[in-house]
């Protein structure tokens, strides 16, 4: 029997183990990970700490969960999960994060590596001069007026195509249809609306991307081609969220739910953790103010896309059909869901908090496109972008286990300054260069903070959720080309 | 004792801050956060500008005088440098700050900012004293 603190911790299979319910935990933890993985764990100590905090909210149902990409974040870890009781359980900001609605989206082409030919290098510079990247990058498009963005916050993605960015029908294939109902601007702060105006269609700094990939490997064939996939395919991968528009609404809600979480008596081993009930006011102008900030951010991955698609038109001379440009998936991957799943045996409605956790619906779910409801969910996990990322399914077992939820990405291994130790003295445009990635980067550092040997290998953290049934492998993608902040 | 120094975090980054008072304290949070956010030190802004800040207690305040400052440099590139005459006053509802700044702004083109900042975080923030001194850890989300 092993040992975390005062909590005995059993191993259910290879790759879970769970923490006992002790003192103020409501429910046990449970975390995947590989044997290696969660002795880590055990002498890091932080990232455990918060999976057992988070077993104190109010009203969690079976367990306070940890996908193998767990690491350290503020009051919940990065790939945590937590499901509460929608009536009687508490809804909290840090179980959602400061990057509200931070995802990733998927689209197919028709071109092979081949049609690219030698105009990778043109078509990254071209991404790069169209999309804004890096720090506070604004006015990819014309800048919101104050009616605009409300109207965006109020209704996601249908409304943004409806100004000429992307086909109607790219709405049906992004979760929740890129709206999330009960979105209410008048929630939203002056200061975050100030910061949401001139940031739609803009990738920001850190870890965000625009990656240009190619197919390289199919662990299931009937799956990718459901999906639309094929070997050496052309397909592009984003990452970005609600930009500063989610963080200030994150800010200004952590302040009011410190003081709510006093009013309700709710008490919680950390800060970050501060909650209210969801079906208290405060709770329900978070909520609302989130699922704006979760519009906003589909929205500015669909105006990302429809950019990606004419530069990729305009830079190769290829026609619309020749292109075949198709939006095969858009998935969040910080956010809090009103969602129906079976605990104990009967269907509860709960409010499901996955940050740095991606929703993974089982097949014949009916919010799940029809096009794939009979092999499940698409599941996108971007790795480092020097090597792979990963398109998996969502599956039976994952809403038995995890609240139908799976993992996020690699997750980080060195700190930015250590990563940057590392690259001195090295040119690592020209070592990305060797490994077939041309990356075009905007802030000075962020190319070495980002680097491969920053990451883990998100092949191990996709293996433990493939193995564990919770998702399964479609897909593997490799970067050819990267445009960064 | 009075300064700051960065600290290792996995995937964000954070502070450890010493101060002989509270407004040296919170002076020196100041200094690091510039430091942490821009590629130099910044100039001597134009004009002095004064603000007001009150909150329940002192880490809260701590949080709302970075995130001020956060605020402005991330979304309007402005600074506030030198920054004087901080006064921590205990009032009945918690504390209330008074400062000022002069205000400088950033040319955007030249890319002074070195690392966007997302938030100050409450994250095991607290402010303690020992033997005199005070000193703080502050986490920011990158």
């Amino acid at each position: 029997m092993l040992q975390f603190k005062e909590h005995s911790v059993t191993q259910i299979h290879d790759n879970l183990f769970e923490i006992s319910a002790t003192g103020g935990m409501h429910k046990p933890a449970r975390v995947y990970a590989s044997e290696a993985m969660f002795q880590s764990l055990l002498e890091e100590k932080e990232p455990l700490q918060q999976v057992i905090n988070v077993a104190h909210l109010p009203g969690i149902e079976k367990y306070s969960l940890a996908m193998p990409d767990i690491h350290w974040g503020y009051g919940f870890p990065i790939g945590g999960v937590a499901a509460t009781d929608w009536q009687d359980g508490v809804i909290s900001p840090g179980g959602v994060g400061y990057d509200i609605n931070c995802g990733v989206r998927l689209a197919s082409t028709a071109l092979t590596r081949e049609n690219i030919g030698n105009r990778m290098n043109s078509l990254i510079e071209e991404l790069f001069k169209t999309i804004p990247t890096g720090v506070g990058s604004s006015d990819a498009i014309k800048k919101l007026n104050k009616n605009e963005l409300k109207a965006v916050l109020k209704g996601g993605v249908s409304w943004i195509i409806g100004q000429g960015y992307g086909s109607a029908e790219d709405a049906e294939y992004t979760e929740e249809k890129g709206r999330m109902e009960g979105a209410d601007p008048d929630v939203i702060s002056e200061r975050a609306l100030e910061r949401g105006q001139s940031q739609m269609g803009t990738l920001g700094s850190g870890n965000h991307f625009l990656e240009v990939d190619v197919v390289d490997r199919i662990f299931d064939a009937p799956a990718a081609q459901k999906l639309g996939l094929f070997e050496n395919q052309i397909v592009i991968l984003i990452h970005t969220g609600s930009r500063g528009l989610g963080y200030q609404i994150c800010d200004d809600y952590l302040k009011v739910m410190g003081k709510a979480a006093q009013r309700y008596h709710i008490k919680l081993p950390d800060r970050q953790l501060a909650s209210a009930p969801i079906q208290s006011p405060e709770g329900q102008n978070y909520f609302a103010a989130m699922a704006a900030a979760a519009n906003f951010a589909w929205s500015n991955r669909q105006v990302i896309m429809s950019l990606a698609k004419r530069v990729f038109k305009r830079t190769l001379g290829v026609s619309e059909d020749d292109l075949n440009f198709n939006l095969v998936y858009d998935v969040s991957h910080n956010i809090a869901k009103k969602e129906v799943h079976r605990v104990d045996g009967k269907e509860k409605t709960l409010c499901v908090h996955r940050k740095g956790a991606t929703r993974a619906f089982p097949p014949d779910h009916p919010l799940i496109p029809e096009k794939y409801r009979s092999i499940g969910q698409p599941v996108l996990i971007p790795g480092d972008m020097g090597r792979y990322s990963f398109i998996c399914l969502g599956t039976e077992k994952a809403a038995e286990e995890t609240f139908a939820s799976t993992c996020h990405g690699a997750g980080r291994l060195m700190s930015r300054n250590q990563a940057l130790k590392m690259a001195q003295g090295r040119d690592l445009f020209k070592e990305m260069s060797g490994r077939g990635v041309i990356v075009r980067a905007k802030g000075k550092g962020t190319l070495a903070e980002e680097m491969p040997h920053a990451y883990k290998d998100v092949a191990d953290v996709v293996n433990i959720m493939h193995n564990s049934g919770i998702s399964t492998k479609v897909v593997r993608l490799k970067p050819l080309g990267v445009i960064k902040g | 004792m009075n300064g700051y120094i960065e600290l290792e975090h996995t995937a964000d980054i954070g502070l450890q801050v010493w101060g002989e008072d509270l407004p040296e304290l919170f002076f020196q949070a100041a200094g690091g956060y510039y430091a942490l956010a821009l590629v130099h030190a910044p100039r001597p802004g134009q004009n002095w500008q004064n603000f007001t800040l009150e909150e329940d207690n002192l880490e809260d305040l701590l949080v709302a005088f970075l995130g001020e400052l956060n605020y402005h440099l991330m979304v309007k590139s402005e600074y506030f440098y030198p920054l004087e005459s901080i006064q921590i006053l205990p009032i009945h509802s918690g504390y209330r700050m008074n400062y000022r700044g002069k205000r400088g702004l950033l040319e955007k083109s030249k890319n002074q900012i070195k690392m966007e900042i997302k938030a100050v975080t409450y994250h095991q923030l607290e402010i303690r004293k020992e033997n005199g001194h005070y000193s703080t850890k502050i986490i920011f989300d990158l």
